[in-house]
């Protein structure tokens, strides 16, 4: 069952019995106050007219024991005259207690008149309803003759009809009213849930992966707030799930790289190997062969330590800082790249201020190894790189051949050489800035790239 | 002098010039070795653009094989320019991805070789490349045998010899192949076909007839593990 039937049905059931139990309250009283007033009007009735029937009595100094059956019609009659709508009965009760007509005008006898319920009202007089078939009564009877007995009967029907009537006008109004509240509620729970439906469809639409689903609600309610958390779930989804497709992208790039890197030496080896085994070779092709086996197999296992290096930089969490000075980083530098430096034919220069940095020594003389590694392929002979230090920046600066715009995004790639067969003749699978990157990423330090096509590039790490 | 030119001519008829374009080194020599045994004439280039300049010059090659990743000019570029001088192309090439192979073959290379490849199955694609072509000589001269492949007879110092068909077959593939081991297996699915049910005892049974009839007792090698070799 819906929420929107549900709260309807629960609502319009709550106002049914409301309206019910206001409408039978209503009832009663109404009903109550009606007959109450009727009973008094037919009492005072009553009373008047048993007073007139005592004051003949006494008027004609008749003794109350003993009255003549005719003098007690006659009386009878003359009150009757006075007694507007009134109905009046006197039976004559002989010693057999029998009772006979003196006079009646109306159709009831003695026995159905003593059914009803009779109470006291006052000395004498009691008084009690009567019901014959549709029609009601106010019934009063009196004691104080012994061998009479009057009824005095006023027809109250009219006033039961009333009762009737407002009985079932109020199952009427009881009936509408719930109808009303049902209608009202429709219209409410529609308003106020068509958020929720709204919501219901977004989430929906979430679930079947379209993440830039949002809702537009403006309420300042808990829907409202729901729908604002809803939104900002559906953000750190799109994000989190476009972040996890970025990565798996990448991932998939760089496995592709990989096998790539991979394939090449490998399909050298086993061919070299494979021809060793099965062609005649002259003598200096077999040792040929035996040479690229070799050279391949060491190019496979400075990529598989490169590899290496880059998992683990990835798995370790923290790294370790230490202040220190550039004077000290750049000399750690120098020692590391002279090799290369002299065997290029170029000079490494470097300017410092008594800068200090707080960095991973190791990683980052690392970052600037690669870094001077790729400033030396780039440049010719006799070409100098520059090392220079400031406040909160390093940078590295060749004068060499530059890197094409287009090129600029790229080389952060892992596997990305721009120049393929110098890098691999100088030993580079085209990690060294792929890790130098990550390095960087761990010191949370951007690498800017300033580069002029012929006319050199510098490369800015800047501390944040 | 003109006897040498009549010589040479023959010399070249015979052997399949080859352009390689393989930025690889190690992998364009190794390519290079096998098929010079296998009496294949080769020219290497490292560089796309630098091979595009040179066909300028001079593009008497009966097939080429292409890398498609190429410093210089990639390998799709390169087919156009290898194509409008009526030269087949094989790809050899890393990319194994679907757009690529389909690319390829669209563009009209004859076809696509996925490394890491077998030289063997290299050469035999090659062949039926030449040989759809029609560039592939009917006749193989081996040591003192002349091998006719339209005519399906072997002589021998002139002298016909007559061979069964499988025979034939199996002594095509060696000549052809000359200088390198081929394995009894794909002896066997070579000559008798992928569908045959036999043993790899067949093969030794026909090599020792060949070795019989064509006194190649010296010549046709068997290589501990690899298999056999008609060596020259």
């Amino acid at each position: 069952m819906r929420l929107k039937s549900k709260i309807i049905l629960i609502c319009s059931l709550v106002v049914m019995s409301v309206s019910v139990i206001c409408s039978m309250a209503a009832f009663y009283t109404m009903r109550t106050g009606y007959l109450d007033t009727a009973k008094g009007q037919s009492f005072q009735m009553a009373v008047d007219c048993f007073s007139d029937i005592e004051n003949r009595i006494v008027k004609l100094h008749l003794d109350r024991e003993r009255i003549d059956s005719n003098v007690m019609e006659y009386i009878i009659k003359d009150t009757v005259t006075k007694v507007r709508g009134g109905l009046l009965i006197c039976f004559y009760i002989n010693d057999a207690e029998e009772k006979t007509d003196i006079y009646n005008n109306t159709t009831f006898e003695s026995r159905d008149l003593e059914q009803a319920d009779y109470q006291n009202v006052s000395d004498n007089l009691e008084q009690a309803e009567f019901k014959w078939g549709k029609q009601y009564f106010a019934v009063y009877r009196n004691h104080n003759y012994s061998e009479y007995q009057i009824y005095i009967l006023e027809d109250i029907t009219y006033v039961q009809e009333r009762i009737n009537l407002i009985g079932l006008g109020l199952v009427v109004l009881t009936f509408f009213i719930t109808m009303l509240a049902y209608v009202v509620l429709s219209v409410m729970m529609n308003k106020v849930l068509s958020p929720l439906q709204e919501l219901n469809v977004s989430a929906k639409q979430i679930a079947c992966g379209n993440y830039n689903q949002r809702i537009m609600v403006k309420q300042r309610d808990e829907i409202g707030e729901l729908s604002d958390n809803f939104n900002q779930m559906a953000e750190a989804v799109e994000i989190r799930t476009h972040s996890l497709e970025e990565s798996e992208k990448r991932k998939t790039l760089f496995m592709g790289n990989l096998t790539h890197e991979l394939k090449t030496p490998l399909t050298a080896i086993s061919g070299y190997a494979k021809t060793l085994l099965t062609v005649k070779l002259p003598d200096e092709d077999k040792e040929e062969a035996l040479s690229f086996i070799y050279e391949e197999s060491c190019r496979l296992e400075r990529l598989s330590k490169k590899m290496m290096n880059l998992l683990l930089l990835e798995e370790e969490e923290e790294i370790v800082r230490t202040r220190i000075s550039a004077k000290e980083l750049f000399s750690n530098v120098q020692a590391v790249c002279s090799g290369k430096l002299t065997e290029a034919h170029i000079e490494l220069a470097y300017h410092e201020n008594g800068e200090t940095f707080l960095v991973d020594r190791d990683l980052f003389v690392e970052v600037l190894v690669n870094l001077i590694d790729n400033a030396i392929k780039a440049s010719e002979p006799g070409n100098k790189v520059l090392l220079t230090a400031s406040e909160h920046s390093i940078t590295v600066q060749d004068f060499g051949k530059g890197i094409p715009e287009e090129e600029q995004e790229k080389i952060l790639e892992p596997f990305y050489m721009i120049d393929k067969s110098r890098s691999r003749k100088s030993g580079g699978a085209g990690l060294g800035l792929a890790i130098t990157a990550m390095i960087l990423k761990k010191h949370d330090c951007q690498l800017e790239i300033e580069s002029t096509v012929g006319k050199g590039t510098q490369i800015i790490l800047q501390f944040v | 002098m003109q006897e040498k030119e009549i010589m040479d001519k023959e010399y070249t008829m015979l052997k399949n010039r080859v352009l390689i374009v393989e930025d690889e080194v190690s992998i364009a020599k190794m390519i290079n070795m096998n098929l010079k045994v296998a009496n294949y004439d080769t020219v290497m280039f490292h560089d796309g653009g630098k091979a595009a300049k040179a066909l300028e010059e001079e593009h008497d090659y009966d097939i080429a094989l292409l890398d498609i990743m190429l410093p210089g000019m990639d390998g799709f570029a390169l087919l156009e320019v290898v194509k409008s001088y009526g030269i087949p192309v094989i790809f050899l090439t890393a990319k194994d991805d679907i757009g690529s192979k389909v690319q390829g073959l669209r563009d009209g290379a004859e076809d696509y070789i996925v490394k890491p490849f077998e030289m063997l199955e290299l050469m035999v694609r090659m062949e039926k490349v030449l040989e759809r072509s029609q560039k592939l000589s009917n006749v193989i001269k081996v040591l003192d045998l002349e091998i006719n492949f339209s005519e399906h007879t072997v002589r021998k110092n002139g002298e016909e010899i007559s061979l069964k068909p499988m025979e034939f077959e199996l002594l095509g593939v060696l000549a052809k192949n000359k200088n390198i081991a081929i394995s009894r297996e794909d002896l066997l699915r070579m000559v008798w076909g992928l569908d045959y049910v036999g043993e790899t005892r067949t093969v030794d049974v026909h090599i020792g007839q060949l070795r019989k009839k064509l006194s190649l007792n010296d010549n046709i090698k068997t290589i501990s593990k690899m298999g056999y070799r008609l060596e020259d």
